[in-house]
């Protein structure tokens, strides 16, 4: 069974009621493309949110904005209270410095569709590395901390193998163990599975409910697995065109969709 | 035969300059490579463009053009130099060119991914360069920078023409008083044969060496 | 010199740098050529089976590159003044021989790119081994080794400046006499560097029109 760890979320209170993620209107651009067209999204410490919809709606674009790997051009993201990539300087928005922006990345951790995984480190490496060169914890300790995390990912017979060695199933959840390892607020899931052999992806998933089920954990997820959203989430949000365009418990999105729009996609999403 | 053995610390001597240059050019061509390469894909549109200028006029001049060059360029603007310095600096300028797009492409090569993962759990540019991103692409720089230089050192050969006493220098200078070309060159042929072939074999081990992951 | 920019005798000799550029021009191709057909054989040598006939290819390419070119031109003019009579004609020569190592390993990688199942193809349908080669072998691997050979044609005619170590009336020699008759350093070699400038930059540029052109039998 996991064992909670709530550190990493805010002191103080424990847990409940505080917002880690309040973005407003945000918007984005790829040259001409509007990819985000006014994204309005809360979510609470300790909270599973769940975020479908069709491609193109925009969904792992607002998650790259949130930990500032894409930078935005309207609206606001504030994670923990503290605007995300800019400073507020007399009504206009000047970009932090990089070593600022690096310490919020710092809090958020994401999980890649691709996994990223550091192809030139062992598995205990790739997890290590953060905590060593980023929060500046001694290696050794780094270290039996790695090897805590990938044991609980299932991973502890793994510690000395390259991704090379792996199975895709293993990779994410090296890279899920990498984002633990961060001890972040928020850790941010894109389409963590949607590159997995379908026999893969059970393993995977296997890990982020016990994750949520710890209810120390808050977790952002971009994903198409609706059972998933079904049985995990606190809420589930729907967006399309780029904006929001329902949210809700997962028993009452699914069952009773109020627009059109989120109808129409889990009728074809049902069919297949 | 005899000619060989009697001028044998002359051709020495060139020998050691010949290795002296190079090792002081591949060095140099190295370190300017990594910050030309590095500013060519991450710097912005002055470095990038500087940097461009710079290693499209080396790619398009042959190694003895530029030589002459700076060779004789740099002392008639009134800056005095000795021979030795400004071949170095002249062969360096070259070398640094073509080092800059071997570390552009190989750096370039790495998917986008990693820099995305390495800048989520916070490392700012360069410690994400030095962790992750570098000790991926050193695989793929090895190769090309090891036959850069074999010509590098190939091409040390030209600073004869400079009356720098390198290795072939000295080869024609004996030359000219034992009258033998043939089996001179074909000696000098085979030293600079060891040099080069040596070098190849250096790399070849570097190359093993980095490639312990899959 | 001082630092007053004079340009007047480059603009005189314009038309020998242009003479100077020409002739490396002509060098180049007639070595490419010669070179091609060394590399070509010693290519096929390689990959015959043969290994007494590959080692000795084989051993050819290794010398080449690993020994200067310089040291080639030496040893093809100074060593042979009977065969090879003048500065031109050994040059060439040497280029030929130099560049053939370069490119039996281009023609290498051309042959063996050209799968076994076209050859089993041909084969079947009665060509015999030099049918073979004429007919199936050769234009596949043309457009296979069209890059690779644009970019050695480039750095054939930038080679070309070395025959100015031995007098070679190309554009860096002509660039030299410059130097000695006027003193002009700093005007000759920009001028001379333009000129190899713009001739490698326009041959890159119409050779990779010629390879977009073939491309599309692809």
């Amino acid at each position: 069974m996991i064992e909670t760890e709530p550190k990493g979320q805010m002191p103080g209170g424990p847990g409940g009621g505080k917002n880690i993620i309040v973005i407003e209107d945000l918007q984005k651009r790829f040259g001409h493309l509007e990819v985000l067209k006014g994204v309005d999204l809360k979510v609470d410490q300790g909270e599973v949110v769940v975020v479908i919809g069709p491609s193109g709606s925009g969904k792992t674009t607002m998650l790259r904005c949130i930990n500032f790997l894409e930078e935005y051009n309207g609206g606001r993201i504030y994670v923990d209270g503290e605007l995300v990539g800019y400073r507020e300087k007399g009504g206009k928005l000047v970009r932090r410095s990089e070593g600022e922006i690096a310490r919020m990345r710092a809090d958020v951790a994401m999980v890649f569709q691709s996994f990223n995984l550091f192809p030139h480190m062992t598995a205990l490496e790739n997890v290590a590395l953060g905590p060593i060169q980023v929060r500046k914890v001694p290696k050794d300790q780094a270290y039996e901390k790695a090897k805590a995390l990938l044991a609980r990912v299932g991973l502890a017979d793994k510690l000395d193998s390259y991704p090379s060695k792996l199975s895709g199933g293993q990779q994410q959840r090296v890279g899920i163990a990498r984002a633990l390892a961060m001890e972040p607020k928020i850790i941010l899931f894109d389409e963590v599975t949607s590159a997995l052999d379908p026999e893969l992806v059970g393993e995977v998933l296997a890990v982020m409910k016990q994750l949520a089920q710890s209810h120390g954990v808050t977790m952002l997820v971009v994903t198409h697995e609706m059972m998933f959203a079904r049985e995990v989430a606190n809420r589930v949000v729907f967006m399309d065109g780029g904006k929001v365009v329902e949210e809700g418990k997962p028993e009452e999105l699914f069952s009773n969709p109020q627009t059109e729009r989120l109808r129409t996609f889990l009728k074809r999403f049902f069919e297949h | 035969m005899q000619a060989i053995l009697d001028n044998w610390p002359l051709l020495i001597d060139g020998l050691v300059v010949t290795i002296e240059i190079s090792i002081y050019v591949i060095v140099f061509g190295t370190l300017i490579g990594l910050v030309g390469g590095l500013s060519l894909l991450y710097g912005g549109s002055v470095l990038r463009g500087l940097f461009r200028a710079y290693v499209d006029i080396i790619r398009g001049l042959p190694l003895l053009v530029t030589i002459f060059l700076i060779f004789y360029g740099i002392p008639a603007v009134g800056i005095p130099m000795d021979k030795f310095p400004a071949a170095v600096l002249a062969l360096s300028f070259f070398a640094g060119g073509h080092m800059s797009e071997i570390i552009r492409g190989a750096v370039g090569s790495i998917p986008k991914g990693q820099m995305d993962a390495a800048a989520s759990i916070g490392l700012t540019f360069f410690p994400r360069l030095r962790y992750v991103i570098l000790p991926q692409a050193i695989r793929r720089i090895v190769p090309p920078w090891v036959n850069l230089c074999v010509e590098l050192i190939k091409g040390t050969s030209l600073v004869s023409l400079v009356s720098i006493t390198d290795l072939l220098l000295s080869a024609q200078q004996i030359l000219e008083r034992t009258a033998q070309p043939i089996p001179f060159y074909i000696l000098t042929a085979a030293i600079y044969f060891v040099l080069c072939y040596s070098m190849a074999t250096l790399g070849g081990r570097l190359e093993k060496r980095f490639a312990y992951y899959d | 010199m001082g630092y007053s920019l004079n340009f007047n005798p480059i603009w005189e000799n314009w038309d020998k740098l242009l003479l100077g550029l020409g002739l490396g021009l002509l060098i180049t191709v007639i070595s490419l050529f010669v070179g091609a057909i060394i590399g070509l054989l010693a290519a096929f040598a390689r990959t015959s089976g043969n290994p007494t006939i590959s080692r000795v290819a084989a051993g050819y390419v290794e010398i080449m590159r690993n020994v200067p070119f310089l040291l080639v031109i030496f040893f093809v003019y100074f060593g042979f003044p009977t065969l090879v009579p003048d500065q031109t004609s050994s040059l060439i020569v040497a280029m030929a021989i130099y560049s053939g190592a370069y490119m039996t390993e281009i023609f290498r990688a051309g042959i063996l790119a050209v799968s076994k199942g076209f050859l089993e193809a041909g084969k079947s349908i009665g060509l015999t081994n030099w049918q073979v080669i004429r007919f199936v072998t050769l234009p596949i691997m043309f457009r296979v080794v069209l890059p690779s050979l644009s970019n050695t044609l480039i750095g054939l005619f930038k080679d070309t400046s070395l025959g100015a170590a031995i007098s070679v009336p190309e554009l860096t020699y002509q660039g030299m006499v410059i130097n000695t008759n006027y003193w002009r350093i700093i005007e000759s070699w920009t001028a001379v560097g333009a000129l190899y400038l713009a001739t490698c930059y326009s041959l890159a540029f119409l050779l990779r029109r010629i390879e977009h052109r073939f491309a599309q039998w692809a």
